[in-house]
């Protein structure tokens, strides 16, 4: 076995955790090599200086900052935290409730005044649209009758169109019969 | 003193009992925190930070499992997040050097020289180590929990943290005897 497989397995063995022939090996090379030996002894030294390391005593400052930074507010236990915002929403619809409660008469009376006033805009709505319905009515006459007329002039220029047409195509043949004699 | 029960009157809302829990533990997690930092005044905000994480999670503690235990790992974890976020801050600064805080029991001044130098040595080394094996270190070789525990605590294999452990301590004797050749 090699020193750096020794290194490897020198923390295991001080804390007793190799046993057998492996442990027999590590001490025998321990005996021969004095660097193994010499690791081994500072490992030692170190685990002891940190096992001897000194506790701190804490601040009364630190305890009083902790103890006030974590002061519950009033009335909200310590479970409660994180539902805070929850039933800060849940107070807050209560006291809106409870603040509507007493004016509910006058909101009704209000509620009613509104729907009697869109009541009152449609009808007034439904009489103009009667009165606009006479007056579409007598553009619907004006409009036959004009249509009518129309019809009536195109009716009598088609046919003076065609009469004129059919004098015209006789015009020419009886020129060509004036110069083919 | 039984303490699930104390923490189950905390979460009642006892203010009495979190504060009890506060004294208790506080000594610990602080002392945790500057082992780990080596910054006094880093130590102690972290400790605040970790109390008040632990106010806030109290109710999801677990009663089946050491509460102990679980506030440790709570505490290893904040300190480890918290080490990566200031990582390079903290690199720059390197003032972890702060060992006036410290008394030992030596009465002779030569000694208690001595003794700090030492200290400081191996505290320079442990915080050159990656923070999940400093970590193991210090709660086996300070806090003097079992590799069970230790386990438990880091969310690790047995045998992993046995092996951190290992190399963490050779990595320290690396360490001090570079210092001592330069």
């Amino acid at each position: 076995m090699k020193c750096e497989e020794f290194e490897e397995i020198l923390s295991l063995y001080i804390e007793g955790e190799i046993s057998g022939k492996i442990k027999t090996n590590l001490e025998k090379h321990l005996q021969e090599c004095s660097n193994c030996k010499s690791f081994l002894t500072s490992m030692l030294d170190i685990k002891k200086t940190l096992s001897n390391f000194p506790e701190l005593e804490v601040s009364n400052n630190l305890i009083e900052n902790i103890l006030r930074k974590t002061k519950p507010k009033k009335g909200i236990s310590l479970i409660i935290p994180y539902l805070e915002p929850a039933l800060a929403t849940l107070a807050a619809l209560i006291i809106i409730i409870s603040l509507l409660i007493p004016h509910s008469q006058k909101i009704y009376l209000a509620i009613e005044k509104q729907i009697y006033s869109i009541y009152g805009e449609i009808k007034e709505l439904e009489v103009k649209g009667e009165s606009l319905k006479g007056i579409l009515i007598g553009y619907k006459e004006n409009l036959l009758d004009s249509f009518k007329e129309k019809n009536f002039i195109l009716f009598k220029i088609k046919p003076l169109k065609e009469k004129l047409k059919l004098e015209e195509k006789n015009g020419r043949k009886e020129n060509n019969s004036t110069f083919s004699s | 003193m039984e303490w699930k029960r104390v923490v189950q009157r905390c979460i009642d809302g006892d203010r009495e009992a979190w504060e009890m829990l506060v004294r208790k533990y506080s000594k610990r997690i602080f002392n945790l925190a500057y082992q780990f930092f080596g910054i006094y005044e880093e130590a102690e905000d972290i400790t605040q930070e970790i109390f008040l994480k632990l106010y806030k999670c109290l109710n999801q503690y677990n009663f089946e499992i050491n509460f102990e235990a679980w506030l440790i790992r709570l505490a290893k974890n904040y300190c480890i997040d918290h080490y990566r976020k200031i990582k390079k801050e903290k690199l720059k600064r390197a003032d972890f050097n702060k060992l006036e805080y410290i008394k030992t029991d030596n009465s002779n001044p030569e000694n208690d020289f001595l003794m700090k130098e030492k200290l400081r040595v191996v505290f320079e080394g442990l915080q050159n180590l990656n923070p999940e094996i400093r970590m193991a270190i210090l709660l086996r070789d300070i806090h003097g929990m079992s590799y069970e525990e230790i386990a438990q605590i880091m969310e690790l294999p047995l045998g992993t943290v046995k092996s951190r452990i290992n190399r963490g301590r050779i990595q320290l004797v690396k360490n001090l005897r570079e210092k001592i050749e330069k």
